[in-house]
């Protein structure tokens, strides 16, 4: 019963991953809560539903189309949205970023109805049996693209001239401009990058789960715990994070209580708090003199 | 090489630039003297186009650069070692000196300009894989100054190199900005160690709040008795 559990809060830990290094991402290098980032997973869950209804595309296609639907969303989101708010008070930042998010679930409603849809794939009653646990085969898809992504975005941020100058902005935005780093591509790419992550992710779901234009809503505020308890923009803390809550959270739902299910993202984050207010991974670095 | 024509800058409603102007020419060291608070800094800062100016004109080889992004400054072929040295704390040495070439797409020239930096600051060698937040402060220094020469700039910002720094370090970096400006690269060098500074100076500007209030050459400037009290401690 325990590695089941284990299994399912693995899973879960790849779902609340890919969420959360869109939101630490942002933050790290707009300093901006993207509190509109739940909806950007639910667009991304429809338009993988839709890409498969309308084109009759295979589950993997309909993923990618949804992803690179949700990196031209990015973009124009980070144009028509997070860049005008550049430079303005954080209150009215947060202000408009919830007012996006609003927006983005009513325009949901009024494109892919108010009720909740089930995307049935060929593949998600499959499951296999090793050593006592039961496997399902999206879940393991879940388990597997989200370790490739991992890994991905790693190797981007390592190697990459664009993947350098993402840390080089978030380490010290001002001196970034100094050498010449072109903040507002970086950002862009950012924003592009954060939606591609979490579509995917809502993508990855939206076969286990019911789709709706809501969805987003409870993802998002256990997410805010994820990357609070990483360290708000730092992302091996949010890879940590998401995989602590999901594990702990499914634990204790199915060893306790199922009903202490959604209690327990935010008794981590308390008793994280409690112990490194800084968030869990964050290491102080000390000015030099 | 460099022209700046009665800029006025503002944060919120302070006026910290006033009307200010000054030039420099190709090949000279041109160091620019202040009590804390003058200005130095925003003048820098104005110049590479993170700080705006509101009214004047900026223009580098005959260019405005008032309005320009900094990304088109830098590409021009002006670099800054900021004030407080702004490295990137969790980038290696290596990647912090990448950094400063973001603006140069030939992995060969980024490569050549590494090792033209080792050569003028031979310890980064050795630190080139370390951490730069673990840096001792003098190596940070000299850090900034090599990641700011690697976009190969005609010109060179510096504000306050010598900040903070052990008298005999002070004296190893004013040699290799000597060293620098000798092998071709014009130098703009903000200090408040004006008795350093006007050593290696070829003519200097005095800013008090947001003023020129004095500018001439090395020599004028050393024996002028208003900077022997103010900024040469006396004599
Ligand atoms: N970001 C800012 N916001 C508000 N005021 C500022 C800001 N930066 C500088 N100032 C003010 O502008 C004036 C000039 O500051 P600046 O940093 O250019 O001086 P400086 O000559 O470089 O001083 P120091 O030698 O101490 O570095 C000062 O009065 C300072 O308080
Ligand atoms: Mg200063």
């Amino acid at each position: 019963m325990f590695f089941q559990h284990l299994f399912s809060g693995i899973v879960l830990g790849c779902i609340y991953t890919l969420f959360s290094l869109g939101l630490t991402l942002i933050y790290g290098i707009l300093g901006l809560i993207n509190f509109a980032h739940g909806e950007l997973y639910m667009f991304g869950a429809f338009l993988a539903f839709y890409a498969a209804l309308l084109f009759s595309a295979n589950y993997f296609v309909s993923t990618v189309l949804a992803t690179v639907g949700m990196v031209v969303l990015g973009f124009v989101i980070e144009k028509a949205v997070f860049r005008p708010l550049r430079g303005y008070h954080d209150t009215n930042i947060i202000l408009s970023t919830i007012g996006l998010s609003i927006f983005l679930q009513n325009v949901g409603i009024l494109i892919f109805g108010p009720d909740p849809v089930r995307f049935a794939t060929t593949f998600a009653d499959i499951s296999l049996t090793f050593a006592g646990i039961t496997v399902g085969l999206q879940r393991l898809i879940i388990v597997v693209v989200t370790v490739i992504l991992i890994i991905a975005l790693h190797f981007f941020s390592q190697k990459t001239r664009m993947g350098k100058a993402m840390r080089a902005c978030s380490q010290d935005l001002t001196a970034a401009r100094m050498m010449g780093i072109n903040v507002n591509k970086v950002t862009a790419f950012t924003v592009m990058i954060g939606a591609g992550l979490v579509g995917i992710g809502g993508a990855l779901v939206a076969p286990l789960y019911l789709v709706s234009p809501i969805m987003g809503i409870k993802a998002c505020s256990k997410a805010f715990a994820v990357v609070i308890l990483g360290g708000l923009g730092n992302v091996p803390g949010a890879i940590m994070g998401g995989f602590i809550v999901g594990i702990a959270e499914s634990l204790t739902a199915g060893m306790v209580s199922s009903h202490l299910r959604d209690v327990v993202p935010f008794l981590v984050l308390v008793f994280a708090l409690l112990l490194k207010p800084e968030g869990l991974f964050s290491k102080h670095i000390q000015e030099k003199v | 090489m460099l022209k700046v024509e009665n800029i006025n800058v503002y944060y919120e409603r302070i006026h910290a630039l006033k009307n200010l102007s000054l030039e420099v020419k190709q090949g000279e060291i041109v160091t620019i003297l202040g009590a804390n608070g003058a200005g130095k800094t925003t003048t820098l800062n104005s110049i590479i186009g993170v700080t705006r100016a509101k009214s004047g004109k900026i223009s580098f080889q005959g260019i405005d650069i008032t309005t320009a992004d900094p990304s088109k400054i830098v590409e021009m072929g002006l670099a800054i070692s900021p004030e407080g040295r702004k490295i990137f704390p969790k980038m290696t040495v290596y990647e912090n000196l990448e950094m400063g070439a973001y603006v140069l797409n030939s992995p060969q020239r980024i490569h050549d300009n590494i090792m033209r930096a080792f050569n003028y600051f031979p310890v980064l060698r050795e630190r080139s894989g370390q951490i730069s937040s673990t840096l001792s402060g003098g190596e940070q220094q000299m850090l900034a100054i090599a990641r700011a020469l690697m976009a190969n700039p005609k010109l060179l910002l510096l504000d306050e190199p010598s900040l903070g720094l052990a008298p005999l370090l002070v004296k190893d970096i004013f040699r290799i900005v000597k060293e620098i400006n000798k092998d071709g690269v014009t130098v703009m060098l903000v200090e408040q160690n004006a008795k350093q500074a006007l050593q290696i100076a070829h003519r200097g500007y005095v800013i008090e709040t947001g003023r020129v209030f004095l500018e001439g050459s090395r020599e004028e400037l050393i024996n002028d008795k208003r900077i022997i009290d103010a900024y040469l401690g006396g004599k």
